[in-house]
């Protein structure tokens, strides 16, 4: 019998479909997938829960197939998060060091953490991440863990990422009537990132696209540290919207079509596509032309709303190991050439190259929200047992996000 | 004339270019016929179910079409009759347009015999090979919303056999005559106004172009379903030739005061000049134009005629989203109710219909027509499965709005 320790479920939540995966960690702390379960959504609009009993009975039934999948039970998860409402800014916190050594502790570092996202926020906005950057001790730049190092002033750079309280207490409230418990959250597109990027890509420079059914999700790793993140509430249902109304087709049938036939590259030559109706109706005809010119619009405006993005905040000139997409559109046809046209950097569809599993899992896009949170959660774990290590981002975040998932409840 | 040429080539295309001129129904014959007495080396065909009708026509070539349908009396506004007719002629209307380069088409909507028998000859003179520009004339307002949905519905049949359709929405003749305007002034300009298109559109496509315009930019411009095509033209000479020539333009009651071009998702800009025409004046014919249509697309084309000396002639052609369209009010009761009226009260109907351009009232209208499923109209912009859920607004911009909408590109099908 596995400690219950050693399994750890990513659950995704998303547009298109929900997502539950099983990742055990191995002798030597390495990671492995041992199950997936998966099933479509029907509770979901644009990454937010509109409809809670059709998101429960899809949590169920995913999670339920993950178990069979893996042989094990599944009482805990952890949980992506994704929306429109999502902001994310860089801050800067400082903390006078009051020991009489001038050694900085931990104790120091927590709180110039929890200076640097002591900030105005809105309201009803809650803060989800809180990842560092860097750390400067008495205005030296660049250190990366200042624990030990003697100095009077403590400065730390973070990302904060934060959303809508009670959109993100939608999702947890949803799964935890399942019943299963919320261990913790995280945004998909640093869920997509942890999957995705090897640690050298990260520090090399690098954005991950996760275009899923109904967000668009991107961050950028920035030397190693994240320097910027976003979420567009525009996904692969708007591409199914688009070729709905514009060949005036049922929704069924659009998403079919992009499915078999979509594609961002608008054909030389022209053929139709015949696809059969109800018994008694002829055959519906539709040009393949129009098809892709209707999803290459779509999916250029958004490659450029994410690429205007990287121009704002002067990111481009550090992106040298380029563009990873993933999410379920990664597998629109023709992408990577739209968006090495759009960005000029080398585009990569992302596989989940962080983590062992089957290869049916690994080598999907639309998988690596979930994969990314198993490797979130193990950080998470290391981070209870072991002592801190220096290279791992998330761990901070941690025991801060326990305890935030605690009081939303 | 459908692909891209030279200006070489284009040159030559006027002088071989086989044009007819088709007015179909009632309003469209009588648009025809005044237009043929003002441009020459046209063929022009008046096509009608009213043989009387027919008869008072000058300078035209006459078809009559459904005499077994409708035994040679109008089609008494009823669209069904109009279509039954045009189909049982249909051999001898593609007599008619055969060795045609380009057809244009003239009908008033909202009556019978225009607004069924239009999309039909649209759809021969395609299969002969034509090209088809059709002019829709729009019943007035007080016409009725019969008659209103009835012209809508016929649009949208004549927009999809046509390559490109351009609107003329009677209603706007109030605006070009004034309100003391005899009723015959007013159908006097308005076939005026048709024939200033019919002018500038031969014009557009025959002249040899600087900046060449043809038909595929013509329909790039005119191709979208849900937008309805508008022109404007203007021309002056002297001095001041190019301010006067975009004056006009911008003038004319047809483009609403600049409304038009401010809602606009394309525009097409033509400029025709004399040998003599220079950058500058180019520059200043298109500059104004495009600076008040900030949401469209503009393509613009200019071109040199010999004539043309000291003088410059500016089309404009804008499509936008104007009229609306509202969603049919059970269509099939509003006209058992209409025919009713206008059997027992015929002062009150009958002084509106006395009125209409496209009237064909001379066979009461008996039958009352099976109810017909309309088409439901879009309403403003279409946000598909995303219609409840909030607007993703990036930058002022409604995502959840298909791009090829927000962008104006026309999916011609």
């Amino acid at each position: 019998m596995l400690k219950k320790e050693q399994i750890v479920v990513g659950l995704e939540v998303g547009t298109s479909k929900v997502c539950a995966v099983v990742g055990e960690t191995m002798e030597g702390g390495n990671l492995q997938i041992i199950g997936v379960g998966q099933v479509p959504s029907t509770g979901v609009r644009k990454g937010e829960i509109v409809d809670m009993d059709a998101a429960m009975q899809n949590i169920t039934d995913a999670v339920a197939a993950a178990e069979d999948s893996a042989g094990v039970e599944i009482h805990n998860v952890l949980a992506s998060v994704s929306g429109g409402h999502i902001r994310c800014f860089n801050n800067r916190g400082s903390v006078i060091v009051t020991n009489e050594d001038r050694e900085i502790t931990d104790e120091e570092v927590r709180n110039v953490l929890l200076n640097a996202k002591a900030v105005n926020i809105p309201m009803d906005h809650v803060v989800v991440h809180a990842i560092r950057q860097r750390f400067y001790v008495d205005g030296a730049d660049g250190i990366q863990n200042p624990v030990r190092m003697l100095g009077s002033k403590l400065e730390a750079d973070v990302h904060v990422i934060h959303g809508v309280r009670t959109r993100f207490q939608n999702t947890i409230r949803c799964i935890k009537q399942v019943p299963l418990d919320v261990q913790n959250i995280a945004v998909s597109s640093f869920a997509s990132a942890l999957a995705v990027l090897t640690t050298e890509q990260q520090k090399l420079g690098a954005v991950v696209l996760d275009i899923g059914g109904g967000t668009t999700d991107f961050l950028v790793y920035r030397e190693g540290t994240i320097q910027h993140s976003g979420v567009f509430a525009v996904g692969g249902d708007h591409l199914t919207n688009d070729i709905a109304i514009g060949l005036r087709i049922p929704m069924s049938r659009a998403e079919q079509l992009k499915i078999e036939h979509g594609s961002v590259e608008i054909p030389e030559v022209d053929e139709a596509i015949s696809f059969k109706r109800e018994v008694g109706l002829p055959d519906l005809q539709v040009s393949k032309q129009q098809l892709c010119r209707i999803m290459r619009l779509r999916v250029e405006e958004t490659l450029t709303l994410v690429r205007k993005e990287l121009d704002r905040q002067k990111l481009f000139d550090y992106l040298a190991a380029g563009v990873f997409i993933t999410g379920g559109c990664a597998r629109v046809r023709g992408l990577e050439a739209l968006a090495g046209e759009i960005f000029a950097l080398p585009v990569h569809i992302g596989h989940s190259q962080t983590i062992n599993g089957p290869t049916s899992a690994i080598e999907s896009p639309e998988y690596s929200t979930a994969i990314g949170l198993v490797r979130y959660a193990q950080g998470s774990q290391r981070d209870q047992h072991q002592a801190p290590s220096p290279a791992d981002k998330v761990k901070s975040t941690f025991h801060h996000l326990l305890q935030k998932v605690r009081t939303m409840m | 004339m459908a692909t891209r040429k030279s200006p070489s080539e284009t040159a030559d295309t006027s002088a071989r270019v086989r044009l007819k001129l088709v007015g179909v129904g009632g309003a469209g014959g009588n648009a025809v016929s005044q237009i043929a007495g003002t441009l020459t080396g046209l063929e022009v065909i008046a096509v009608n179910t009213d043989l009387q009708a027919l008869h008072g026509l000058a300078d035209v070539e006459k078809m009559q079409i459904g005499s077994a349908v409708t035994h040679g009396l109008g089609a008494g506004g009823e669209v069904e009759l109009g279509l039954r007719a045009a189909q049982q002629d249909t051999e001898r209307l593609e007599a008619a347009v055969q060795n045609s380069d380009l057809v244009f088409l003239v009908a008033g909507l909202g009556g019978g015999t225009g607004t069924g028998a239009a999309p039909v000859v649209a759809r021969v003179a395609k299969g002969q090979g034509a090209l088809v520009l059709g002019f829709a004339i729009l019943p007035f307002t007080f016409e009725g919303e019969r008659r209103r949905q009835q012209a809508l519905a016929g649009l949208e049949q004549l927009k999809a056999q046509a390559d490109a359709v351009i609107c003329i929405a009677n209603d706007k003749l109030f605006k070009v005559v004034g309100e003391n305007a005899t009723a015959a002034e007013a159908f006097q300009k308005g076939n005026d106004l048709v024939a200033t298109g019919v002018q500038a559109f031969w014009q557009l496509l025959s002249r040899k172009g600087l900046i060449n315009v043809d038909f595929a930019d013509l329909r790039a411009a005119l191709g979208s379903k849900h937008s309805d095509g508008i022109f404007s033209f203007g021309s002056a000479t002297g001095a001041e030739k190019t301010r006067a020539a975009v004056k006009a333009v911008m003038d004319n009651p047809l483009l609403d005061g600049g409304e038009v071009l401010a809602k606009a998702e394309t525009v097409l800009v033509s400029v025709l000049g004399g040998p003599d025409m220079t950058l500058v004046d180019v520059q200043r014919a298109v500059e104004p134009i495009s600076r008040a249509t900030p949401r469209a697309h503009v393509i613009m084309g200019a071109a040199i005629d010999e004539e043309y000396v000291d003088r410059l002639a500016i089309t404009v052609i804008a499509t936008a989203n104007l009229i609306q369209r509202r969603p049919p009010v059970s269509v099939s009761t509003r006209q058992t109710a209409g025919s009713r009226v206008a059997a027992s009260s015929p002062l009150r109907t009958g002084s509106l219909v006395a009125v209409a351009p496209v009237a064909d009232v001379k066979t009461p209208a008996k039958k009352e027509s099976a109810p017909k499923q309309e088409s439901l109209p879009l309403e403003g912009v279409s946000r598909g499965r995303f219609d409840k859920s909030e607007p993703t607004l990036v930058d002022g911009e409604d995502l959840d709005v298909p791009t090829f909408i927000r962008r104006g590109v026309s999916l011609k099908r």
